[in-house]
């Protein structure tokens, strides 16, 4: 049976997950991007980023295009399975009910 | 109102459909960025029916002039692509990347065979944009089959087809018969993509 979690069950991270989620394994998304598509400040984001990162559900790339510094996040092979997990135990509590 | 309690986390049916809510939007945002590529597609399609059709009734009109229609198309997409890869790219190092890295390399070759088959063989503005739309459809299958999309797979083909059948048969209509069978297809498709969840 899926199980919620914890780390991923915060609203603000759950956005962010489902943002990552639904792009291809192989393709990274900018800082800037994540922020405008979650609605968030800098540091809120930094912050969640770091939680995700340390669970082990993302990974950040910090780099430099054009000589101006950059940071990609991609999410894991094993965030994407904490989320699709953390989604099926959603949809069964919904189903239970 | 009934919580339920799975490894730590409460929380009831209203909240879990919030959050499933939540994911959908998130979802949509990011199928959005992905289906960006489309708009270059619209926009291609664009141009090559108003330059064709224009073409075909203001003949002598330099303004639509195939080449420089052409170059606006080519410039706008170099934009594009360069704007999309502000907000998202393939992982270095990835099987994506190679596959990217190999579809670039082999785009280049074929658009300078392109350009030399163009000065060296062509006489026509109608054999240059005979050739031009059959290489870009050519394109467009390559790319349907590395993406696996049917839709451009079956695009190419019949554009390349039709295209071909105009310019042997109706050689007078051909301007009006690339706007509708060549360029009208590329704006169909592309709403067609950017609709499909």
């Amino acid at each position: 049976m899926a199980t919620l979690n914890e780390v991923i069950h915060q609203p603000a991270r759950l956005r962010i997950m489902a943002v990552l989620a639904a792009i291809s394994p192989e393709r990274q998304v900018t800082f800037g991007f994540l922020k405008e598509a979650c609605g968030l400040t800098d540091g809120n984001l930094g912050a969640h980023l770091r939680r995700l990162e340390e669970a082990g559900y993302i990974t950040i790339v910090k780099t430099f295009v054009r000589q101006k510094p950059q940071t990609y996040i991609q999410i894991t092979e094993a965030g994407r399975a904490a989320f699709e997990e953390h989604r099926a135990a959603l949809q069964a509590i919904l189903e239970s009910a | 109102m009934k919580k339920e309690r799975v490894t730590g986390v409460e929380i009831s049916r209203e909240e879990a459909q919030q959050a499933l809510g939540a994911i959908e939007d998130a979802t949509k945002t990011s199928r959005a960025l992905l289906r960006s590529w489309i708009v270059g597609v619209f926009v291609v399609g664009v141009i090559w029916t108003v330059s064709f059709a224009a073409s075909q009734f203001l003949p002598d009109n330099p303004l639509w002039s195939l080449s420089e229609s052409f170059l606006v198309g080519i410039a706008f997409a170099i934009y594009w692509g360069q704007r999309r890869r502000s907000v998202i790219r393939v992982a270095p190092q990835s099987r994506l990347a190679f596959l990217h890295t190999r579809l670039a390399v082999f785009y280049g070759v074929l658009y300078l065979f392109f350009m030399l088959w163009q000065i060296a063989l062509l006489n026509t503005a109608m054999q240059s944009t005979l050739l031009w739309i059959t290489v870009v459809m050519f394109a467009a299958i390559i790319t349907g089959v590395w993406l696996r999309e049917p839709v451009l797979i079956g695009c190419g083909m019949a554009v390349t087809v039709l295209s071909t059948l105009g310019y042997w048969l109706i050689p007078q209509y051909f301007w009006l018969w690339v706007a509708v069978f060549a360029g009208l297809p590329l704006i169909g498709v592309s709403v067609y993509l950017w609709r499909r969840r």
